[in-house]
């Protein structure tokens, strides 16, 4: 092949957009975060799930609103990290609000993963992701049986 | 007594051979150097506990000799064993072209801290890298996806289910090349 013909072939579209692009879906979550914000997190009906560390190059702060039958009426997100991480983190917000506890704490990294598509070095970030919402439903689960305790021990 | 000798052969060469250097940055053995140094002039103790002698007294919390837990590691000592062991798996690896049938795309490359397999015929990369505020190895497998490894009791092992990084290399690469003659312990240099 000579050198010309080799050099066009790898500018052509196809093979630059092949070199490690975003999935569309992760630019879209990234350019239309769904879900962007904050809860009080003293509010009894809200649990709060912060996950990863700043020395590592991201931290996720996912927040839930859940009702007295244990369903999530809503969720916010706050995240400092890759595209990845932020994309991981919005679509765990949407796929969890509507849902029951039980159901939300189902979703898996590698669902996150599939969706988003993500590359291997990033898969890290729909682990994370999975693992904020397990700290956010933990929280809140935490903070009801502190509130039921309490309020058994008054009663008494 | 078996198991503590295994114990001492496993602690870092550069604690028994202070004046010896892997041709690593002169700045690391140095440092490693007058550590021991240190340690001599102090007239430290090296403590003796079931017939095995630590330089570093194991921490009550972690129940652990130090050079044996990534936790208790200086930033320094966790680069050189991180290093070690990717290029010591990367090494392993590079050596699977000449006894195993391996697809035209294989490919193994170590820069930075990041050791990227590439298995070809469309099955997939692996990528361990080197985390090193978390003092962590982090994995991503085509298989079984994102784990991230502490260095306890000489072993990178995963916290949540205590599965050892070199074991579940083994696990999936036997699978992948349908042969159980590949040991990933057997290059070991951490």
């Amino acid at each position: 092949m000579s050198l010309t013909r080799h050099i066009i072939k790898n500018l052509s579209p196809k093979a630059l957009s092949s070199a490690a692009a975003y999935h569309k879906n992760v630019i879209d979550h990234y350019e239309n975060p769904r879900n962007v914000g904050a809860f009080d997190k003293n509010d009894p009906n809200v649990g709060t799930g912060i996950v990863g560390a700043p020395a590592c190059g991201d931290v996720m702060k996912l927040q839930i609103k859940v009702d007295e039958n244990g369903k999530i009426i809503d969720a916010k997100f706050k995240t400092f990290g890759c595209g990845s991480a932020i994309a991981s983190s919005s679509l765990a917000t949407e796929w969890i609000k509507g849902k029951q506890m039980s159901e939300a704490g189902k979703i898996k990294n590698q669902q996150i993963a599939a969706e988003l598509s993500l590359p291997p070095v990033k898969l890290h970030c729909s682990m994370l992701a999975e693992d904020a919402i397990q700290a956010a439903l933990k929280d809140y689960q935490k903070k009801k049986d502190k509130a039921s305790a309490t309020a058994a021990a008054a009663g008494n | 007594m078996g198991t503590r000798i295994l114990l001492i052969g496993r602690l870092p060469s550069t604690l028994l051979r202070p004046l010896c250097t892997k041709g690593t940055a002169s700045h690391s053995s140095s440092s490693r150097y007058s550590a021991v140094i240190l340690q001599r002039s102090f007239g430290l103790q090296l403590e003796q506990r079931h017939s095995v002698h630590y330089l570093f007294p194991p921490m009550p919390a972690l129940n652990c000799p130090r050079m044996l837990c990534s936790k208790a590691l200086t930033e320094l000592e966790f680069d050189d064993l991180a290093e070690n062991t990717l290029t010591s798996i990367g090494d392993y690896l590079d050596g699977f072209t000449e006894w195993l049938p391996v697809d035209a795309d294989f490919d193994i490359s170590y820069a930075m801290g990041v050791l990227t397999i590439k298995l070809g015929g469309g099955r997939g990369t692996y990528v361990i890298n080197k985390q090193s505020p978390n003092k962590q190895l982090w994995l991503s497998s085509p298989v079984s996806g994102p784990k991230r490894y502490d260095y306890i009791h000489g072993q990178w092992v995963y916290g949540h289910d205590g599965v050892a990084l070199h074991d579940l290399l083994n696990e999936e690469f036997r699978k992948l090349f349908e042969t159980d003659r590949i040991d990933f312990n057997q290059n070991r240099d951490d």
